[in-house]
């Protein structure tokens, strides 16, 4: 795991990354600390991480546009602030974890298991953050009918056909997304209401076909779950 | 003051005061000049006389005499004559002498004035149904000149109706009399209180005038006087007329504080000054003030509503009111009308003032909300989150790994909250504490960053008042938007004396990496506020780079010391 701690305190950066190292020592690669915005930026455009650790209040900016660009990325974003009634919001937005300050390694370890996948986010996204040209859209959680791989990256496909390409990867995404996203496939996240029926084809191919008639294909080790869930 | 007893009538029948008998006004008579005792004879042949309305007697001071014709029904009695007239007279019924006011005389010396106004008994054994005659031997040597319609009125009827009139009609004017009073009173009083209101004391000034003249008005029918005194009444209601005239607008102009007023007063009072000189009688005069004082608080009023001055348009209506009894009534404007709508202006007047001390209280309750909120923000900025749980997030970290330095944060942290609270509520304090605070902030925030921040402030006099916590706004800015790291930064403030300004300059180090951003914001809002609210006086307060430094500056006036 890399992290990338961005912090204007310098004592609060130092507890974050010891309290860090303390519970998941072995599975850290490496920490970065940085006070300011710039250093951040300039750091995460040489170096791949897997985790942002961010104080929303930077030097006194509203941190939010700056959080919509962090969940963009192909990172998991975990804000640590003071500020915790804007932890809905933050939530919403698609952050992984929200820490409010000050915080002690029990609530730590909880950031760590959402981490590591073992556990979603508290609040699922509302929106998901995806980069256009020059500019971040955000595109409603409802509209996303199913998520796909693409290499290191994911695309959404929307209900009207949309495709866009959002850096996270599908695990990252899904651990943002709401319960009703459901991992189908090796490459399918799949939002299950979208599902009409389940169809088996030759060679024991299972198939969920969709309401625009699409079929995605859902893997074998799935299609229990899957079926026991759509049975409600 | 013709026709005053139509009015009194009126009054009389509207105070409801029991059966209204009949009672009869005489408009005409005959009138001879010269003197003849057999003139009272009912049969005397007056065919040659003068016919002429009552109130219209001869312009003369020698003794003439008056008769009339009176037709009765049976039963009237008891009967009684009532005589209103500037004059000393001798009454006649049938050619009985049944009454007189003061002696009638040939000269000047043998005249003696007696009541104004009386009332005759006719005995109930001429007062039989059919044709009877009144007649009156008048002389009015002490009369002045410029008293011309001296007779008043001369009334026929039930004897204890006539009696009662008079005193019925001054029932309403003592019951306005003593509302006036008690107004005047209270307002007085409010004034006494809080002598910056001046409309309060022109408002009990009016109403005592107001009550004078009612006062002066009523004098006549509730205490009575000989008619050679009757100038005397006529000078004071006119000249109470006029004060009240004067007075009027200038309350409005002083209650809705309309520029160069006391210029405006000044052309009323030329003008009611010009109304008083016009040719004309008492009542003449009377009407032209008013025409002078009305229509002008009508102007006044009316300027004041269209630019939305509280409660203008109540006395807007309440002059509108007056003017338009002023309009109907004409000349009785004084006799019928001007009481009644007097108190309706009044009433307006004074809800007006109400709503006016409404919108103060509540400027002044905004006022004090405002310092509370002021006073509240202060708090919350060390109370809300960002401040106060990064600092406990840096305690807990000491006090798992260097719980010395753990302690002597916390101990600097209490410093700052103790003297915050101790300070947030007041308006100014000594500078010398405003700098103990911000050194406590500094030591906080150095523990935090793990910077070493300096507050240079020699030149400075710690005596100098100061809203709390504003040197410590600007200070905490600095280090909000200054990414300050390692080693070192030093503040400085700087006290220069100009005349009557003080001028302290903070010069606080650029460190941002970013654009130099301008926090013009959140803080400096508090600043002002604080500055506007507790400063009396001129204060500027501005902000600029210069060089790697941002620099504030703030002007004040040189206040009081304060001592710490």
């Amino acid at each position: 795991m890399r992290i990338l701690i961005v912090e204007d305190e310098p004592v609060v950066a130092r507890r974050l990354e010891r309290l860090l190292r303390q519970e998941a020592g072995d599975e850290i690669a490496q920490v970065t600390a940085c006070r300011d915005l710039a250093s951040a930026q300039a750091h995460l455009a040489e170096a791949d991480v897997d985790v942002v650790f961010l104080d929303l209040n930077l030097n006194g900016r509203d941190g939010f546009d700056l959080l919509t660009a962090s969940v963009a990325g192909a990172f998991h974003t975990v804000v640590v602030s003071a500020h915790t009634d804007r932890a809905l919001q933050a939530f919403e937005i698609g952050v992984l974890d929200f820490v409010g300050k000050p915080f002690g390694v029990d609530r730590l370890r909880t950031t760590l298991e959402r981490l590591r996948g073992v556990r979603r986010a508290e609040h699922a996204a509302a929106v998901l953050a995806v980069r256009g040209v020059g500019r971040i859209d955000l595109i409603p959680v409802a509209d996303v009918a199913y998520v796909e791989a693409a290499g290191s990256y994911a695309e959404l496909v929307l209900r009207d056909g949309t495709r866009r390409v959002h850096d996270k990867s599908l695990d990252r995404l899904l651990a943002v997304l709401p319960p009703a996203f459901e991992r189908v496939h090796r490459s399918f996240l799949l939002r299950i209401d979208e599902v009409v029926r389940l169809t088996v084809r030759a060679g024991s191919r299972y198939t969920a076909v969709l309401a625009s008639g699409e079929e995605i294909p859902v893997g074998r080790t799935r299609y229990k779950t899957l079926k026991a869930r759509l049975l409600g | 003051m013709p026709l005053r007893l139509a009015a009194f009538v009126v009054l009389a029948l509207l105070s409801g005061a029991g059966r209204a008998q009949e009672v009869t006004p005489i408009h005409e008579v005959r009138v001879r000049l010269g003197d003849d005792a057999r003139w009272a004879r009912p049969g005397w042949d007056d065919a040659d006389w003068l016919v002429r309305s009552v109130s219209a007697p001869p312009d003369t001071q020698a003794v003439f005499w008056v008769r009339t014709q009176v037709a009765l029904d049976p039963g009237a009695a008891p009967l009684g004559i009532a005589v209103y007239a500037v004059a000393a007279r001798e009454v006649y019924w049938d050619g009985v002498r049944i009454g007189q006011s003061g002696q009638v005389g040939t000269t000047r010396a043998g005249e003696v004035p007696g009541p104004i106004d009386a009332v005759y008994a006719v005995p109930d054994s001429l007062a039989g149904s059919g044709t009877h005659t009144l007649a009156l031997r008048m002389s009015t040597f002490r009369r002045p000149a410029s008293v011309r319609g001296y007779v008043h009125g001369m009334t026929v009827g039930d004897l204890p109706t006539l009696a009662a009139l008079s005193a019925r009609g001054s029932l309403l004017a003592l019951v306005f009399l003593g509302g006036f009073v008690l107004v005047a009173l209270y307002y007085g009083v409010l004034w006494a209180v809080d002598r910056r209101r001046t409309p309060y004391l022109l408002v009990a000034v009016l109403c005592l005038a107001v009550a004078a003249l009612l006062a002066a008005e009523s004098w006549r029918w509730v205490v009575g006087y000989t008619y050679d005194l009757h100038l005397l009444r006529l000078l004071a209601v006119t000249g109470l007329t006029s004060i009240v005239a004067l007075l009027l607008p200038m309350v409005f102009l002083v209650q809705f504080q309309v520029p160069r007023r006391w210029r405006v007063v000044g052309l009323l009072a030329l003008a009611v000054g010009l109304a008083l000189l016009s040719p004309g009688g008492y009542d003449t005069k009377a009407l032209l003030v008013f025409w002078v004082a009305l229509p002008s608080a009508l102007g006044i009023t009316a300027w004041a509503a269209r630019r939305r001055r509280p409660g203008a348009w109540l006395g807007l209506v309440g002059v509108a009111v007056c003017l338009l009894a002023l309009l109907a009534t004409g000349y009785r404007f004084m006799d019928t009308a001007f009481f009644p709508a007097f108190g309706v202006l009044l009433a307006g007047l004074l809800a007006s003032l109400g709503l006016q001390s409404r919108d103060e209280r509540r400027r002044y309750e905004v006022a004090r909300a405002e310092a509370a909120r002021l006073e509240a923000e202060l708090l919350k900025t060390h109370l809300q989150p960002h401040f106060l749980m990064n600092t406990l997030t840096s305690v807990m970290e000491w006090i798992e790994t260097d719980p010395a330095t753990g302690v002597r944060v916390l101990e600097a942290l209490a410093d700052e909250l103790r003297m915050l609270a101790d300070v947030s509520g007041e308006p100014l304090i000594p500078m010398a504490r405003e700098l103990a605070l911000c050194r406590a902030h500094l030591d906080v925030m150095g523990f935090r960053r793990e910077v070493r921040f300096d507050l240079d402030a020699d030149s400075v006099d710690g005596t100098a008042p100061i809203p709390p916590a504003v040197i410590h706004t600007l200070l905490e800015n600095a280090i909000t938007h200054n990414a300050y790291a390692d080693g070192t930064v030093r503040f400085r403030l700087r006290e220069d004396r100009a005349g009557t300004t003080r001028r302290y300059t903070l010069t606080t180090p650029l460190a941002d990496l970013d654009a130099p951003s301008r926090p013009e914001r959140g803080g400096l809002g508090y600043v002002r506020a604080r500055l506007a609210e507790s400063v009396s006086g001129p204060w500027t307060l501005a902000s600029a780079v210069e060089g790697d430094a941002w620099v504030t500056r703030l002007d004040l006036p040189v206040l009081p010391p304060l001592s710490a």
